[in-house]
């Protein structure tokens, strides 16, 4: 307490202004408050828990930490007004100078900007965390034992089906024909209970061409032989058509057409992959970026080819060790299962075909309620899984010769005699589910999370909204501080009436003139900003002081928006130029970039820091206002 | 012998005649004016020594009169006081039509002179002072002030025209702190800052309240902080509105007599306007008093030129106006007036108001209250 009172003495002897601020005091307590913020951040997904849930990286806004933050930023600020509103040099006719005036707004922005903006060191302290906890090394390694041991959870049957299989090679390269009327019965088919399976090599053909209803046009060539279509793909400006060139016999690789394990390359997680959850488990849908599908594909391949090495090599301690792996890993990450690597291993390893002999649940069902693996566990995500539903899936692509859509004819009892003798694949699942759980779903929000935490940047949008939060709150201390409560009720007042009757100029200059160009609303709007900017000067020892007054504090609040309005002014004129350019050329109007478009948030730091000299050379028309009698 | 050491030598005539508490403040304004932290150092010693010890008096008259041999030996240099530093030329100012106007006003004042401002309620005694301290403006007329070193613009000038308002505003804070506040704002070297805010503390007789928080002042405490803060300022022109109203009387006194103590200063000597009810304790620390009626001026050193100056005194009593003619009809009285309770005696400029006196005297006649206004403003009252 001495010490306090000494460091407030020597303040008050030698810097007054910095005293009466208070900013050593305030930037000491939201050092402390931000370090806490930065502690709490760091800890508060400590518990690999806390990761499991969808957008992990807002929890700050959906905890309440946030009104936590938004009371503490309230008290320091009020707390710091009662004691700086103590004392006001500028009022009292102190000797002061403009640089003084503008030093003490600067330190008001800097203190309201270190009291808002906790959120930043609570960030700083997860993201530091999450980088520091599960860096990326040690997560790349994980994800690989993920990936490759997931193909033996066995929870959805589909995932186990012959379209699945990419691997060896001729399986990636050709194209699985699942459609019973494209069958070509007199090749070699699969048949799996209700669903028939033939192999194709296919080419490409890209189409540019559109109609003149703007669909692609089918190709002339293919049309007139009859050509089978496989699928296609459409990019932005053009469709890939691949046709098929002749069915393919790859039995030798293929020794079950049940499910097998020989079959998934499911991708449960990869890095980067924004598209993922887009995508569906079929080759042939419509990804939308070629460099992206080509990607995934990479990767389903490489999951397949880990599977299919794994289960050929016989080795039934590899998959057990690989299991086991998983297993700690899931421990770690604190994923809620009651596997065992023993006997998951014993459930996988048939080492005839690995067909899927058993299924795991996706997690562990009330007492009483049937698990219903579409279901999410009751109030535990925050979506419900998406239900895979293959008959849904590409449905639009199923094209025949004449570019038409094809509706089942054939019967699959032609290919299945035996039909009703089998179970169905979901008979099957629901038959050979086991007590087995593992909370998959957890897992892969855990992944997901880890990585948006990381590549998360929290920091340069947002650090645009306390900037200007930062401002309007110091400047509007700042008017009080100058002037008198009575001029800032009046300038407010002003402010808004102006901005009515602007607006009202601009309705009825647009219903009576006609004058509905947007240029000149905004030229209405900027030649208004200046006359504000003028009229202090031009007021000033002609009217009342309190006249000068408003549009002075007016000048203060609302400069950045004017130079804003300049900007948004000029962004316009560049567009508007640029259409009319393109207009008569072969340009897309879409490329006409202004000023905004190009600088984005780099122009707010340039008004603030245009605005921040403003202030500066303005404090001296502030002072000669002061000096003004009544 | 320089006028410090002038003043010095009366000082220990005060002490000589065991006069302590009139004594300790000339003892404090000599040290002042020495503007030497040592002795000021020495003076908040001795103050805060005299505060916890109060019944000893012999040991404080010693100790005084050791410092006032140091202080005597400091050379004080003397401030000339020839110059105006303000200059008022035919100030008018008016407020809407028909309505109250003020002027036209001229007056001029040196620094160490004290003017007292008069009149009644709504004549325009704050006007004036606002105008004089450009819080506000004026219609017509110049002003023009000469301090030692000219402002730079309105703002520095402003800084330099001290105007204390009857109301003053509520502090915030230690009371301390708000004055070393303000002279760490005029750019008070660091070192000297605590020391000069308790010298003036000190100086006028806060030492004991000056831990206190502002609510728990009395008025005249409030006003004698408000005078601390504006004294640290080292102005050259002060002007105080109403300094007196809600003080009792001796406090008023008081605060008038440090007041002129303060201004008479023998190197930092002030130019004091203040305005007041208080005619009688105004009129006889000012050297010059201005009367406000209706916004006209009057003072009184002009007035006694132009018009003839004839005795005027005021008398309280309950005899009838009769007896008061009877007793005055050998005078050469030109007129009596009763103002509800008080008897004003216009006499010829001949007789003397010794003779009323002796005549009222001799007439057994009850007498509660006389006094000889003739060249008081209060004339201007009871007119």
């Amino acid at each position: 307490m001495q010490k306090i009172n000494q460091i407030n003495q020597y303040l008050l002897e030698r810097f007054p202004n910095i005293w009466n601020t208070r900013i050593v005091w305030m930037l000491l307590l939201g050092i402390a408050v931000h370090l806490i913020f930065f502690f709490i951040g760091f800890v508060s997904h400590a518990s690999p828990g806390t990761l499991q849930h969808s957008g992990a990286v807002n929890d700050y806004f959906t905890s309440g930490l946030m009104f936590v933050h938004i009371i503490i930023s309230v008290l320091m600020i009020v707390g710091w007004l009662v004691f700086m509103f103590k004392n006001n040099a500028f009022k009292s006719f102190y000797p002061s100078s403009g640089r003084k005036l503008f030093f003490e707004f600067l330190q008001y922005f800097i203190i309201i900007f270190v009291s808002t903006t906790f959120y930043f060191s609570y960030m700083s302290g997860f993201k530091i965390f999450i980088n520091y906890k599960y860096d990326d090394e040690k997560m790349a390694k994980n994800i690989d034992v993920i990936n490759r041991a997931n193909p033996f959870l066995s929870q959805e049957i589909e995932l186990y089906t012959l379209e699945n299989r990419f691997y060896p090679k001729a399986f990636s390269d050709y194209y699985c024909e699942t459609e019973i009327n494209k069958i070509d019965k007199n090749q070699k088919y699969f048949v799996y209970h209700d669903r028939v399976y033939q192999f194709y090599s296919i080419y490409k053909k890209v189409v540019t061409a559109q109609n003149k209803d703007g669909e692609y046009i089918y190709p002339e060539e293919e049309k007139r032989k009859g050509t089978g279509l496989a699928y296609f793909e459409n990019n932005e400006k053009s469709r890939i058509y691949y046709f098929k060139i002749r069915a393919v016999d790859l039995s030798p690789f293929i020794k079950s057409t049940a499910p097998s394990y020989y079959n998934f390359s499911d991708v449960f997680y990869f890095k980067d992959n924004t598209i993922l959850s887009t995508i569906n488990y079929n080759r042939h849908d419509n990804i939308g970026n070629i460099a992206d599908e080509d990607n995934f594909k990479k990767k389903k391949i490489f999951v397949n080819q880990k599977t299919v090495q794994l289960l050929v090599s016989k080795n039934p301690k590899a998959i057990q060790e690989l299991l086991q792996n998983f297993l700690d890993i899931s421990k770690e990450f604190d994923i809620r299962n009651n596997l065992n690597a023993k006997d998951w291993s014993a459930m996988v390893n048939h080492p005839d075909k690995f067909e899927v002999k058993n299924f795991i649940k996706k997690y562990q069902p009330k007492a009483g309620v049937e698990y219903d693996p579409n279901k999410a566990p009751d109030g535990h995500y925050d979506y419900e899984i998406a239900s895979i539903d293959s008959t849904a899936v590409g449905f639009d692509n199923q094209l025949n010769e004449n570019g038409e859509v094809v509706k089942d004819t054939l019967n699959v009892r032609d290919f299945n005699p035996n039909l009703d003798r089998e179970f169905s694949p979901a008979d099957y699942f629901k038959k050979n589910l086991s007590n087995y759980y593992y909370y998959t779903t957890d897992l892969k929000l855990f992944l997901e999370n880890v990585d948006s935490v990381k590549s998360n940047d929290f920091f340069s949008e947002m650090v645009h909204l306390f900037i200007w939060l930062a401002f309007a709150l110091g400047a509007f201390i700042f008017s009080f501080r100058i002037t008198n409560i009575r001029s800032l009720l009046f300038s407010i007042v002003s402010a808004g009436v102006i901005v009515l009757a602007v607006t009202l100029f601009c309705v009825a200059s647009a219903f009576v003139f006609n004058m509905t160009s947007k240029f000149f609303i905004f030229y209405t709007m900027l030649i208004v900003g200046l006359i504000i900017l003028l009229l202090p000067f031009v007021t000033l020892k002609r009217f009342p002081k309190l006249f000068s007054s408003i549009f002075m504090l007016m000048s203060i609040n609302a400069f950045p928006i004017f130079i804003w309005l300049i900007l948004v002014t000029i962004n316009e004129h560049q567009t508007a130029d640029c259409y009319l350019k393109n207009l008569n050329s072969d340009e897309d109007y879409r490329n006409c970039f202004g000023i905004l478009d190009e600088y984005g948030y780099t122009l707010s730091y340039l008004i603030l820091i245009v605005t921040m000299l403003f202030l500066y050379f303005y404090t001296g028309f502030i002072k000669k206002w002061k000096a003004l009698p009544e | 012998m320089t006028k410090h050491q002038q003043r010095v030598k009366s000082v220990f005539h005060f002490f000589d005649n065991k006069d302590i508490v009139l004594g300790f403040r000339k003892l404090l304004d000599c040290a002042m004016d020495t503007q030497n932290m040592g002795i000021y150092n020495q003076a908040i010693e001795l103050t805060d020594w005299k505060e916890k010890n109060p019944e000893k008096t012999d040991e404080l008259i010693e100790k005084s009169k050791n410092l006032l041999t140091e202080i005597e030996k400091v050379d004080v240099k003397e401030y000339s006081t020839e110059i105006s530093v303000l200059k008022a030329d035919n100030i008018q100012k008016s407020y809407g039509r028909n309505r109250f106007s003020l002027g036209p006003v001229s007056l001029e004042i040196k620094k160490g002179q004290v003017y007292g401002l008069v009149g009644e309620n709504g004549n325009g005694k704050t006007t004036l002072l606002r105008i004089l301290a450009k819080e506000i403006s004026h219609n017509v007329g110049k002003l023009n002030y000469q301090f030692d070193q000219t402002p730079k613009d309105e703002f520095e000038l402003r800084t330099k025209l001290i105007y204390i308002p009857q109301r003053t505003e509520k502090w915030y804070g230690s009371l301390k702190d708000n004055l070393k506040f303000v002279l760490s704002n005029y750019g008070v070297n660091p070192e000297e800052n605590e020391t000069r805010t308790l010298m003036m503390i000190a100086r006028l007789g806060l030492w004991n309240y000056k831990h206190l928080k502002w609510s728990e002042l009395s008025s005249g405490y409030k006003m004698r902080f408000e005078l601390a803060r504006t004294l640290l300022r080292q102005p050259e022109i002060l002007l105080l509105d109403e300094p007196l109203a809600n003080l009792d009387v001796l406090a008023q006194q008081v605060i008038l007599e440090d007041l002129k103590a303060i201004s008479n200063s023998v190197n930092n000597p002030i130019a004091l306007i203040l305005s007041s009810q208080q005619l009688y304790e105004v009129e006889k620390i000012s050297d010059k008093v201005i009367f406000l009626k209706n916004g006209k001026y009057q003072d009184n050193e002009t007035q006694s030129e132009t018009e003839n100056p004839s005795l005027i005194v005021e008398i309280d009593t309950d005899n009838s106006r009769e007896e008061l003619l009877q007793i005055f009809h050998q005078l050469n009285l030109e007129k009596l007036n009763f103002n509800g309770g008080i008897f004003v005696a216009y006499f010829s400029s001949e007789t003397e108001f010794s003779t009323v006196l002796s005549a009222l005297g001799n007439s057994e006649i009850q007498v509660t209250y006389i006094r000889n206004i003739s060249t008081s403003t209060r004339r201007f009252f009871v007119e």
